[in-house]
């Protein structure tokens, strides 16, 4: 019966339709293309061996996996995490190096580059709604917020990164 | 900058990405699916060389059944034989009271000649009629010396092993047993540790095989454990448990009785004019509960109530804290059901809020919202305690040391208690204790160890047997 039921969802068209979202999730979060190709990778593996699960819930198929790219996307951040305080953080941002130049160009870059003076809870929840593209119930599912919340720290979020996208030559 | 900006900055993976990646998911399951596949030839080779070689374990080891060779000692220094009938022996084991009918110590056992007898049995001064699998081990074997009862012909004993546990501690130990296939011969009766340690050692037919107390036995009960046929009192520390009243690192730290953590999460709580009525709990702000606490909206997150973690939550703290009522305290002794429906039961208004202790508890609930009380296990506090604020339970902090101590305020001790004769002369108390004192079906996690390790399936060693000495 398991395997019949397996045979009734279409994983392909489940990995064509969450795999930009998870990578895209990933992007917003990380902010570096290949990492994020690397910790989607990660995120599958880990989700496609226990898929069977799922089978008859797709929705908590899609839960489950954003929450394994959340854990995944946290253990990246904290092994990389440079250990400067709060304050740093800004300078970091800041910094002129060939490398930072060049990837400043780049709109996501500099997006990561004001996402980083976001708290970390505002961080997850704008990766999860635009890169992830989910709805703020799912994001409230995923987080432990509320609804309203998820909307109002959006709402606070992109009015910071607004304005300090303006205030960047 | 707007949404439409935001959105526009996803872009689908390169297609390079997206097949590789393919390619790797469809190895991985290609993988796993041999992985899973068995080898039926390999399989049949392997039953046959395992069978035989558990049949000749089982010829070698019938001489010599896993109880004789314990390194016990005899109870009695002198062995006698008496006789027992079959027909009173089977009378007993059929008895539907938790020892049969009370042929519980060497004096009685060696008291049922009377009855008519066509087959008698041999027995031993140690050995108890109650205990047929012991009596089918030797009868397999013939009869033997050595405490073994020697009966032809007689059933399996289904006889549960009879444990007396302290109710503070019930929920979880029973948890334990649910959760261990092999301990599943076990009876519980919920007791107070007075009546229970005092009972352990008199070895009539309504008392305890074995007790799990919240406290240590007293010098005064021990002393019917050292009566010369009991030969001492075993004891094993299983273990403490505790729960942390908690918050994120970023949050404001408050000092709480067990009794304001009672008020804050029980859905209903006694009145604070009428403490033996019952109300639905008004409380919405921390300072209306005490007014000296922060006028603080109260949220709170914890276990479910189906988690180990919300048993210790139980047993830890909210009894404690129920206990200090009078009237929820009988209620304990008499309708323990009703008493376990109000002090465990969380409030369903959107104060309490269940969440699972994961990685994601700190980083996403706590982190984004410091005002939040948490409650959680030690052990998750103590992995986790760089984030989290310090104990906010008035007294002692929540230390390993205070907790292995007694000092901290919302734990509990777990002790395990067998008469010496009835660990060494019963196989199937025996059986059980060495199965459980390996705390196999003890959640992993829920217990703090004097040895530094805790309960579960990762639990390296079984927890050590010691006869109780008591200055």
């Amino acid at each position: 019966m398991g395997w019949l039921a397996t045979q009734q969802v279409d994983w392909d068209a489940v990995y064509k339709d969450q795999l930009p979202r998870v990578y895209n999730y990933l992007r917003f979060r990380i902010g570096n293309e290949s990492d994020a190709e690397e910790l989607t990778a990660r995120t599958f593996e880990k989700a496609w061996r226990g898929r069977n699960l799922y089978q008859r819930d797709l929705a908590g198929f899609s839960t489950w996996l954003f929450t394994i790219a959340q854990n995944v996307a946290i253990d990246h951040l904290r092994s990389s995490r440079p250990h400067l305080p709060l304050e740093a953080a800004m300078e970091v941002a800041t910094l002129h190096t060939p490398h930072d130049d060049a990837e400043r160009d780049s709109n996501l870059a500099r997006l990561g580059a004001l996402m980083r003076h976001l708290p970390q809870r505002d961080q997850e929840v704008v990766a999860l709604k635009y890169g992830g593209d989910l709805t703020n119930r799912e994001i409230a599912r995923l987080t432990g917020l509320s609804e309203s919340n998820v909307g109002t720290i959006l709402h606070r979020a992109v009015r910071d990164l607004r304005s300090g996208w303006e205030k960047q030559p | 900058m707007n949404d439409d900006f935001l959105r526009n900055l996803r872009r689908p993976p390169s297609a390079t990405f997206e097949r590789q990646l393919r390619q790797r998911l469809r190895e991985q399951e290609l993988h796993e699916t041999s992985r899973r596949r068995p080898n039926w030839k390999l399989l049949t080779i392997a039953m046959l060389v395992g069978g035989t070689a558990l049949a000749t374990a089982t010829y070698l080891t019938m001489d010599r059944a896993p109880w004789q060779r314990s390194p016990a000692t005899p109870v009695t220094s002198q062995e006698h034989t008496a006789t027992i009938s079959q027909p009173a022996l089977t009378a007993r084991q059929n008895s539907s009271q938790w020892w049969g009918s009370g042929d519980d110590t060497p004096e009685t056992a060696t008291r049922s000649p009377s009855a008519p007898s066509t087959e008698q049995t041999k027995i031993t001064s140690g050995a108890r009629a109650d205990d047929s699998s012991s009596a089918n081990a030797s009868s397999a074997g013939g009869a033997r010396a050595g405490g073994a009862i020697a009966v032809p012909g007689s059933g399996t004993n289904k006889q549960p092993i009879r444990i007396a546990v302290t109710p503070d501690i019930e929920a979880i130990a029973k948890a334990t047993l649910s959760r261990s296939g092999s301990v599943q011969s076990a009876s519980f009766e919920a007791d107070d540790a007075n009546p229970a340690l005092r009972s352990l050692c008199t070895g009539s037919a309504e008392h305890p095989e074995i007790v799990i107390s919240s406290r240590r036995i007293t010098k005064d009960e021990l002393k019917a454990c050292n009566e010369p046929w009991v030969g001492g009192l075993l004891e094993a520390t299983l273990g403490h448990i505790a729960v942390v009243i908690t918050g994120a690192q970023t949050g404001s730290p408050m000092e709480l009785s067990r009794d304001a953590v009672l008020r804050a999460v029980l859905k209903r709580i006694p009145s604070a004019e009428d403490p033996s009525r019952l109300i639905a709990n008004p409380y919405t702000h921390w300072s209306q509960i005490n007014g000296s606490l922060e006028d603080r909206r109260i949220e709170i997150v914890g276990p479910a109530r189906d988690t180990p973690e919300f048993l210790v939550f139980a047993a830890a703290l909210l009894e404690p804290a129920c206990d200090k009522y009078p009237s929820l305290q009988a209620l304990q002794h008499t309708d323990r059901k009703a008493y376990e429906e109000i002090c465990f039961s969380m409030r369903e208004d959107g104060v309490y809020n269940e969440m699972p202790l994961d990685s994601m508890f700190v980083r996403q609930r706590l982190w984004s919202d410091p005002k939040v009380i948490a409650i959680v296990d030690y052990p998750f506090y103590a992995a986790n305690s760089a984030d989290l604020l310090e104990s906010m339970l008035a007294g002692a902090p929540a230390t390993r040391e205070s907790i292995l101590n007694g000092s901290y305020g919302a734990a509990r001790s777990l002790y395990f208690y067998v008469p010496r004769w009835r660990y060494e002369r019963s196989p199937r108390v025996y059986l059980f204790v060495k199965e459980y004192l390996q705390l196999q079906g003890f959640p992993k996690r829920a217990l703090i160890r004097p040895d530094g390790h805790t309960g579960g399936p990762q639990s390296p060693q079984p927890v050590p047997l010691k006869e109780v000495t008591l200055n």
